[in-house]
């Protein structure tokens, strides 16, 4: 009976991938396996009923171990089945499943963050920031930075051959191209960094600084402080910089010298952690509060559009073809369609390992698995 | 009513459940009606007095009442089940507790079957059943129902309780088959006994006769983290539903949720000190030390006294005998050996934060998080799992077996249970737990107490997972004492540090970067003498690093302590030197000696120079020389006695000796330093000693310096002690002093 159990379960769990993928109609595990129990325990008696030709009595004929074994295997493999059945139930509760196909690349860093800034896919980790070609060959360009411990965030500028990299001792410069080696170009505790043309807005902590890039950093206004840690940046255009922290999303209006003046905040009811950008919307990944959509055409007045927390932790969020994807840490990366009443979950994919950061460069999502070490290309087109 | 938070679970079950019956005080029973007669009444009274017994600790007399109190008003549910839980939170799991466990769930059942519908007493049977082996099993249908209940009153604190507590029992399903290995080939079970004398067994079993299984008991962990997480948002402060939630996230090493959580509940429980801790554990997980340091300093203090002194308690990372005398120190005495022990222990400095101590109330609050069991009045740190984490960390690898059947196990201890393995594969420790399926508990199996008394002997405790060892690097300082310059009484000391900034920044992707390095010496109470600190910034470019840094320092005559550091904080490496050192005063008024300093070169700046500030000196820190290299020496003469004309005059005489290495001839023949001596020579097989005389005009000078350049020719690879002695020809008085150097191929 416990080599049948063994069996059974081997052939369910192979199975449960499968299913995984295929989203509706699903064939409930429990009658599945029962009847594969059913099968494989009723094989075995058969084999025994053959090899054993006395009559001992009871049940020990044919007649009788054949049923009886059946019935075993059949309740053994439901009860397996039901299990697998509320495992994919509790898995798929706030969505169905989706398959996202797209490249695999390995990974050189043990990654912890990624970012893509114009064709580069930018991945840092603790051996230091991986820079890698968009594109669906998704070639290497190379491992910068090495050294550097505790990177935070990071952009590069392909026009400027700029490679930003934060760290807690400061902001550091390297060449995008080129084997040069970096520089300190700023100092101090670099939590958020955006790049627009010659300009470059960092958090430093509470402290919102802006830069011009010239061959050194060059501040060009006193730093303004915000209230909490700012966690992420975003120019909107060259004239409206989006600043997110841990309690709000704040936008300014940023002029040609360089002066940043406040136009309105939206506070966060969770603790901000990234930003993704649309037209009109700003989402807003704030972990156990989920994802935050907020209506940003009035900076003055902004609007929340929907709230979806379905997913246990939001660790990021991007957004392409008006879907957005939400790394969910272990569970894997959600697929929502946002709409007049809020977000509706059209999908999770749980392929994709120990998703800890997304992003998008328009053609396609840049997906980090943490757990397994990779990068994945899903294209715009075909994905799914 | 029984409210979620609690300061911690060692609170007195006095005084729970005084809580319990305080709030009980003046509540009717549902029996009574609008017009309560007067039995009712003073059933009522017996049940408000039995909470102040209860809290005063009298629970004999509280049961009496409550008794009492049953009888008056038979209809009472409150009675009932106040005799109830005082009942059930006295018995223990054991056969002797049947008859208080049996009398305990009579008293329950009667104030569920008086008042259906109240959800404390389903708990509190539920909890019941927990204690009474097989029956836990309806447990669980238990606190469904008690959920239930809760939810229809609205009761948000009692919901939170509930849900911990179903989130405990999923959680004790997922413990039984978490990590689990199948067994694979021919292998039919793990031998306890064969990982504990085989140093090869449990690391080839693991690897070669086992696969992990994925996502084992998946469904029981996500049922249990669902059940921790809606106890947590029932109510925010609630202390066993948030310590439920955030053992899963850590354990998952979802360190970021981990954080979160574990704000929420330090905001919404800030006189908790558990939650602080918590949040502790959360920041240095992040590496953020001195927030890490914060929470804990207000988590302890937050902590009454009983419950902080085992936090404290450094017994469990000390040797045995140690951990005997510690124990019997007072208090007082105790928070000296803490400082002492804990300043020693220090890894590095120049950080603001001690890494070790931050480590070692982390791993006691994980211990706490993960090892606690309520029912069986368990604290974390208190447990067979709890101690080895302090000691040695998370174990990098986990695997269980599932229960055997009695014919497979020679080990009675054994049957039914589920066997756990950790497994530290850098330092092959290995401890193997027996545990019963459906409980956070397990204990050594077999004789892995002792094994683990062994490995606590020769290895007390180990912080291989903090991440400033992970790229400590080490500095070779010699150290060398001169009389003061001033001729004054004291040492003045100089440490010859060779930084290893050339393996420091090696493979960094920058031109420069700051370092920090320093000098700190303390006496053998560990408390701070000399704390020297600078700030440089080093071209990371260069091939080649000047690595030797210098500090000077004066110290009176006594034992003192030292650490030369450095650390580069853009790549977090760092490098640390240290030793024990014994100051002379320099004050007798015969011959006397300074240290002899090991070089790479000296060579006087001046004619008649009278100080070592007159010499370019380039010492050895490490005193290690490559073969063939001259091996440079230099001292300072104090108090040789000139005669009428100012001349002093003494003998030199230095003693090679290998130390180790084969025997072997060598020679040794002085090529540079004062004239007198250049040319000596002599051979040996083991032992060369060179000796010269020299008379020199003092010319005022209160100290004479003595260098030579010491040519060991062929002088094979191993490790010599150098000695030298000094003659006062004139005084007949001798002195002489000695170091250990070696000669290798190797960088230093």
């Amino acid at each position: 009976m416990k080599r049948v159990v063994v069996v059974a379960l081997l052939v369910t769990v192979a199975a449960a991938p499968l299913d995984a993928q295929n989203g509706g109609g699903r064939l409930p595990r429990k009658w599945l396996v029962a009847g594969i129990g059913a099968l494989v325990a009723s094989a075995f008696a058969t084999v025994y009923a053959l090899s054993f030709e006395g009559d001992i009595g009871g049940c020990s004929g044919g007649a009788c171990v054949i049923p009886a074994s059946a019935l075993g295997g059949a309740v053994v493999g439901f009860m397996i089945g039901s299990e697998l059945d509320k495992l994919y139930s509790i898995r798929y509760r706030h969505a169905p499943p989706v398959t996202l196909r797209g490249r695999t690349l390995p990974l050189a860093v043990m990654p912890t963050d990624l970012a893509v800034r114009q064709r580069n896919v930018l991945v840092t980790g603790a051996e230091g920031l991986e820079v890698i070609r968009t594109g669906p060959a998704l070639d290497r360009v190379g491992l910068r930075a090495r050294g550097l411990r505790g990177i935070g965030p990071v952009t590069s500028d392909s026009v400027a051959n700029v490679l930003l990299v934060g760290t807690p001792v400061g902001l550091y410069r390297f060449q995008l191209r080129g084997d040069d080696l970096g520089t300190l170009a700023f100092p101090g505790e670099i939590s958020a960094l955006a790049t627009e043309d010659d300009r470059l807005a960092l958090g430093l902590g509470p402290d919102l600084h802006l830069a011009r890039l010239a061959d050194s950093l060059l501040p060009v206004a006193e730093a303004i402080p915000e209230d909490a840690r700012i966690v992420d940046l975003a120019w909107h255009g060259a004239d409206r910089l989006w600043v997110l922290t841990e309690d709000r999303l704040a936008a300014y209006a940023a002029d040609g010298n360089g002066t940043l003046t406040p136009l309105g905040a939206f506070p966060l009811p969770a603790l901000g952690r990234r930003l993704a950008l649309e037209d009109s919307v700003a989402y807003v990944a704030t972990g156990s509060g989920g994802v935050y959509a907020v209506d940003v055409r009035d900076p003055a007045n902004l609007l929340e559009r929907g709230n979806w927390s379905g997913a246990r932790f939001a660790y990021d969020v991007a957004v392409m073809d008006s879907t957005v994807y939400v790394a969910a840490g272990p569970e894997g990366l959600y697929l929502l369609r946002p709409g007049p009443d809020g977000f509706r979950a059209i999908g999770l994919s749980r392929s994709l390992g120990f998703v800890a950061a997304v992003a998008s460069d328009g053609e396609a999502l840049y997906v980090l698995d943490r757990s397994g070490v990779q990068l994945r290309r899903i294209p715009r087109t075909g994905g799914r | 009513m029984r409210i979620g938070h609690h300061i911690g679970l060692l609170a007195p079950v006095r005084a729970a459940v005084a809580l319990a019956l305080v709030a009980a005080a003046g509540t009717p029973g549902s029996a009574q009606g609008p017009q309560a007669d007067d039995a009712v009444a003073r059933a009522n009274r017996l049940v408000a007095n039995a909470a102040q017994l209860v809290a005063r600790g009298d629970t004999a007399a509280a049961l009496t009442d409550l008794e009492a109190a049953t009888k008056l008003a038979p209809n009472l549910a409150e009675a009932h089940y106040r005799r109830g839980m005082l009942l059930a939170r006295q018995a223990g799991t054991g056969m002797g507790d049947m008859f208080k466990r049996r009398a305990a769930e009579a008293a329950l059942e009667r104030a569920i079957r008086i008042e259906g519908g109240n959800p404390a007493y389903f708990l509190e049977l539920g909890r019941l059943r927990l204690k009474q082996g097989i029956m836990r099993l309806d447990a669980q249908r238990l606190f469904k129902r008690a959920l239930t209940a809760a939810r229809e009153r609205g009761d948000a604190a009692l919901v939170a309780e509930v849900e911990a507590e179903l989130g405990d029992i999923y959680f004790r399903r997922y413990l039984a088959v978490g990590h689990r290995r199948l067994l694979t080939g021919d292998a039919r079970q793990f031998d306890p006994d064969e990982a504990m004398g085989n140093p090869h067994y449990a690391r080839d079993f693991l690897a070669q006769r086992t696969s992990a299984i994925e996502d084992a008991g998946e469904l029981d962990l996500r049922q249990a983290e669902d059940h921790y997480r809606s106890g947590a948002a029932a109510w925010p402060a609630h202390d066993a539903a948030y310590a439920g939630l955030l053992g899963i996230l850590y354990d998952e090493q979802r360190y970021e949720e981990f954080f979160e959580q574990a704000r929420h509940f330090a905001r919404a429980a800030p006189q908790n000190p558990r939650a602080h801790l918590f949040l502790g554990l959360a920041l240095w997980r992040l590496n953020r030390p001195a927030d890490a340091a914060r929470r804990f300093e207000r988590g302890l203090a937050l902590l009454p006294p009983a419950d902080r002194d085992p936090l404290t308690d450094i017994s469990t990372i000390l040797r045995r005998r140690d951990a005997e005398e510690y124990q019997a120190l007072t208090a007082a005495q105790r928070a000296e050996y803490n400082r002492i022990f804990w300043s020693a222990s220090d890894p590095l400095r120049l950080t603001a934060e001690n890494e070790h101590l931050l480590e070692h109330i982390a791993r006691v609050a994980y211990a706490d998080l993960r090892y606690s069991a309520p029912e069986l009045r368990l604290r974390g740190w208190n447990t067979d799992r709890g101690v080895i984490y302090i000691r040695y960390g998370p174990p990098p690898v986990i695997a269980t077996f599932p229960p055997e059947t009695a014919e497979l196990r020679d080990d009675p201890a054994a049957l039914g249970k589920v066997t756990t393995v950790w497994f530290y594969p850098e330092r092959n420790l290995r401890f193997v737990f027996y545990g019963p399926p459906g409980y956070n508990f397990a204990r050594f199996a077999g004789e892995f107490q002792a094994y683990a008394e062994d490995a606590r002997y020769a290895l007390p405790v180990k912080y291989d997972n903090v991440p400033v060892n992970e790229a400590l690097d080490s500095i070779p300082v010699q150290l060398a004492a001169f009389r003061r310059s001033d001729d004054s009484v004291g040492a003045e000391l100089v440490f010859f540090a060779g930084i290893p900034l050339t393996r420091m920044a090696s493979g960094v992707d920058l031109q420069e970067g700051p370092i920090e390095h320093g000098l700190f010496v303390t006496d053998p109470l560990e408390r701070d003498v000399v704390t020297q600190r600078r700030d440089e910034t080093v071209r990371f470019a260069v091939a080649r690093q000047l690595e030797q840094r210098t500090f000077t320092t004066v110290l009176p005559a006594g034992e003192y302590r030292f650490r030369v550091e450095a650390r580069q904080p853009t790549t977090r490496r760092a490098a640390r030197g240290a030793g024990r050192l014994a100051a002379d005063a320099f004050d007798r008024p015969g011959l006397m000696l300074s240290d002899v300093v090991l070089a790479d070169r000296v060579a006087p700046r001046l004619d008649a120079p009278a100080a070592r500030q007159d010499f370019f000196l380039d010492p050895n820190p490490a005193m290690q020389f490559a073969p063939g290299r001259e091996v440079h020496l230099y001292w300072e003469m104090y108090n040789l006695r000139p005669d009428s004309n100012g001349t002093v005059s003494y003998g030199a005489e230095i003693v090679l000796r290998v130390q180790s290495l084969e025997r072997t001839n060598f020679a040794a023949r002085i090529v540079g330093g004062v004239l007198d001596a250049i040319g000596a020579t002599a051979k040996g097989d083991d032992q060369v000693t060179v000796r010269y005389d020299v008379s020199e005009v003092l010319a005022g000078r209160g100290r004479l310096p003595g260098w030579v350049a010491v040519d060991l020719a062929d002088a094979p690879r191993g490790t010599y002690v150098m000695e030298l002695i000094i003659t006062d020809r004139h005084t007949g008085q001798t002195a002489f002093r000695r170091r250990v150097f070696t000669v290798t191929d190797a960088e230093p």
